[in-house]
């Protein structure tokens, strides 16, 4: 009887392996700001990569297994980064990560990511972060170097020569500026002053006193999408009527509403809109993404961040099935290798190796509270 | 000569702004002898308080903005009335109510936050943004209004505390309690209603800036700081030394942003009411201030 026990036991254990490896799911991380002043576009990221992950999983899954997101509330914060990304690495275990936003976070977080080798698509635009050769980091959208480049290429077109800079001393803010000098550098574009300001400060009347008095035919600006309503009126309530070039802030709902009529003959750059409606989106994979999401949610996303969110899952999800496993190297080779998948960003591409998969920016402009795409 | 008018312009603004919060923390001093710090969420809370009731509600202004003062008025009563005032009597002394208020500052910016949203929220203008031009100086109406109002709030307080009966009774409980009660004062109401009026203070500059900073719930922390300081600087308790105060701090702050560097202002702001400290510990303008 003994006997018969053991050889049922280990008959019953064999065949229970299976069925463990089973019910393992494949598990997305997520870290980004779900409360505090960016909460809007940091629940659009992770509401975007849900939209994603059930698709995925109405589609039977990755490699078979339930895809499962555990998500953390990085505050907006690089100390809370680190501690949501060392989470998800030691603690859940997590195959792959989506976020944050904020590349200051993503550059907090990026050696614990590359120590933990667990690849993570982020959707910051600063291209800081994958300049200091970690191997994990990719990204889900064009970087703020593509934005700025065009930028002053669009001045130089429009005959706008002298320009002066307007920034927030924070490293989305330093890091713009410092890569338009470069490119009015390579446009021949003059810089008539750089002044700056402290991320959430209210009053610029000093630095836009400053450069009005400087004349410059355009004034570029780069903050984050809470400063840039008090700062463009502001802009135009001390005397400055002039054309200013911005970044993609321009597209938060809030900057537009407090801004008013005073964002007229704002340009700026920006990976994508969100249309009114979803049928009013020009791409069929952005109508269908913003249909489910007001399925989803009931409301439209408050940020474009939900398309970046959608688009990480997708490359992450592309790398780990062409890999075939959930190896953190092999998943990592496997998106090195992806050079035309199709996103709501555009075509992605990694073959260069740099972790940077998107290439143009389109710009726009604001009129009558209103955007149009400049060609 | 432009360009110094257009800072001190706007540096008038900014401290008409610190001074209507920092005479808030005078007033308190004054009334019961305590330093509170929530002063800048109370300001927030103003700010919100218009966007509730003019744009939410969408009560005519005049309405709306009697409805945001009554109800500041109201949450500063009932700050001390629910909050310092069981404080006090469980033997609190002055630190415990400092981290009291703290406390108090952190919980009213989460509410905010929890209430209404942590994104930043317009309220348009009556007096309209467009600004009008004098001699090459851009002047926006609603900036000039608001140093016009600070200046009539501090001269209706002064003609409240000194010639009216019910201020005259807020200054005899702020002077001695006990002999204020002995002579039939109701010093618990004077108390609160003291309280209600520096955040009634802190509330109305919070709804006068609304139409220009925008409002979100992180808007008080730097101007609590700031109002603080002009009624340290201006003399801890004075109500006049916290126009003074105010002023002062709101032109240094802009002078150094157009003169000196942007990026130094706030140290700058700082550095300034150290050395008034240094220099002159009772502030700038003699008062008699209460002893602990």
């Amino acid at each position: 009887m003994k006997r018969h026990l053991t050889l049922i036991a280990a008959a019953a254990m064999t065949l229970a392996q299976p069925a463990l490896a089973q019910d393992k799911d494949v598990t997305f991380g997520f870290f980004g700001p779900l409360t505090g002043p960016s909460a809007q576009a940091g629940q659009s990221l992770r509401n975007g990569a849900l939209i994603a992950i059930d698709q995925i999983n109405a589609e039977g899954g990755l490699l078979g297994d339930t895809v499962e997101l555990i998500e953390y509330d990085d505050r907006s914060s690089p100390e809370q980064a680190v501690r949501s990304a060392t989470k998800l690495i030691q603690v859940d275990d997590v195959d792959a990560i989506v976020g944050s936003l904020h590349s200051g976070n993503i550059l907090a977080a990026g050696p614990e990511i590359e120590r933990g080798e667990v690849p993570l698509v982020g959707a910051g635009t600063s291209p800081t972060w994958l300049q200091q050769g970690y191997t994990y980091l990719f990204r889900a959208l064009g970087n703020s170097e593509l934005s700025v480049r065009q930028l002053a290429a669009y001045a130089k077109q429009s005959d706008l020569n002298n320009v002066a800079i307007l920034h927030s001393n924070d490293e989305y803010g330093n890091s713009g500026a410092s890569l338009f000098e470069n490119f009015a550098k390579e446009n021949e574009l003059t810089i008539t002053t750089k002044e700056s300001f402290t991320h959430g400060d209210r009053d610029f009347t000093g630095q836009i006193s400053i450069i009005a008095r400087s004349a410059p035919d355009v004034v570029f600006v780069w903050a984050l999408g809470d400063d840039l309503g008090p700062v463009t009126k502001q802009f135009r309530q001390l005397g400055y009527f002039g054309p200013i070039v911005g970044p993609e802030g321009y597209t938060l709902p809030e900057a537009l509403e407090i801004a008013g009529p005073t964002a007229d003959g704002v340009v700026f750059a920006a990976q994508y809109l969100i249309p009114e409606t979803p049928e009013a989106a020009g791409d069929p994979m952005m109508a269908n993404f913003l249909s489910a999401y007001n399925e989803k949610y009931g409301e439209m996303p408050a940020s474009d961040n939900a398309f970046r969110g959608y688009d990480a899952v997708q490359v992450l999800a592309e790398g780990i099935r062409r890999a075939g496993t959930t190896d953190g190297a092999a998943v990592r080779d496997a998106i090195n290798s992806i050079n035309d998948l199709q996103g709501i960003a555009g075509t992605f591409d990694y073959s260069a190796g740099t972790g940077e998969g998107i290439s143009t920016m389109r710009i726009y402009a604001i009129k009558d509270g209103a955007y149009s795409e400049l060609k | 000569m432009q360009f110094f008018i257009q800072l001190a312009a706007g540096g008038l603004m900014v401290g008409a702004i610190y001074a209507l919060v920092g005479m808030g923390y005078s007033l308190i001093y004054r009334a019961s002898g305590l330093l509170t710090f929530a002063q800048g969420e109370y300001f927030m809370l103003g700010a919100f308080g218009i966007y509730t009731f003019f744009v939410l509600f969408d009560l005519p202004y005049p309405i709306a903005v009697i409805a945001v003062l009554l109800t500041m008025v109201g949450v500063g009563f009932a700050s001390e009335k629910l909050l310092i005032g069981p404080l006090l009597r469980r033997g609190a002394g002055p630190i415990h109510i400092v981290i009291a208020t703290i406390g108090l500052s952190i919980f009213l910016l989460n509410t905010a936050m929890m209430i209404w949203g942590s994104q930043g929220f317009h309220v348009p203008s009556t007096l309209g943004d467009m600004p009008v031009r004098i001699a090459d100086v851009y002047l926006v109406p609603q900036n000039m209004a608001i140093v016009v109002i600070m200046f009539a709030l501090m001269i209706a307080l002064h003609i409240f505390m000194n010639k009216s009966r019910l201020g005259t009774t807020l200054r005899a409980a702020a002077q001695d309690k006990m002999a204020a009660a002995a002579l039939g004062i109701n010093v618990s109401l004077a108390v609160g209603l003291t309280w209600g009026i520096a955040v009634g203070l802190a509330g109305a500059a919070g709804l006068l800036i609304a139409p220009i900073y925008g409002v979100s719930a992180h808007m008080g922390l730097l101007v609590g700081l700031k109002g603080f300081a002009a009624a340290v600087i201006g003399g801890y308790g004075s109500i006049y030394g916290a126009v003074v105060g105010g002023l002062l701090v709101g032109l240094v702050e802009t002078f150094t942003s157009g003169y000196i560097d942007s990026t130094m202002k706030d140290v700058i702001v700082f550095a300034f009411l150290l050395a008034v400290l240094f220099f002159k510990p009772t502030g700038l303008l003699a008062n008699d201030m209460l002893e602990d």
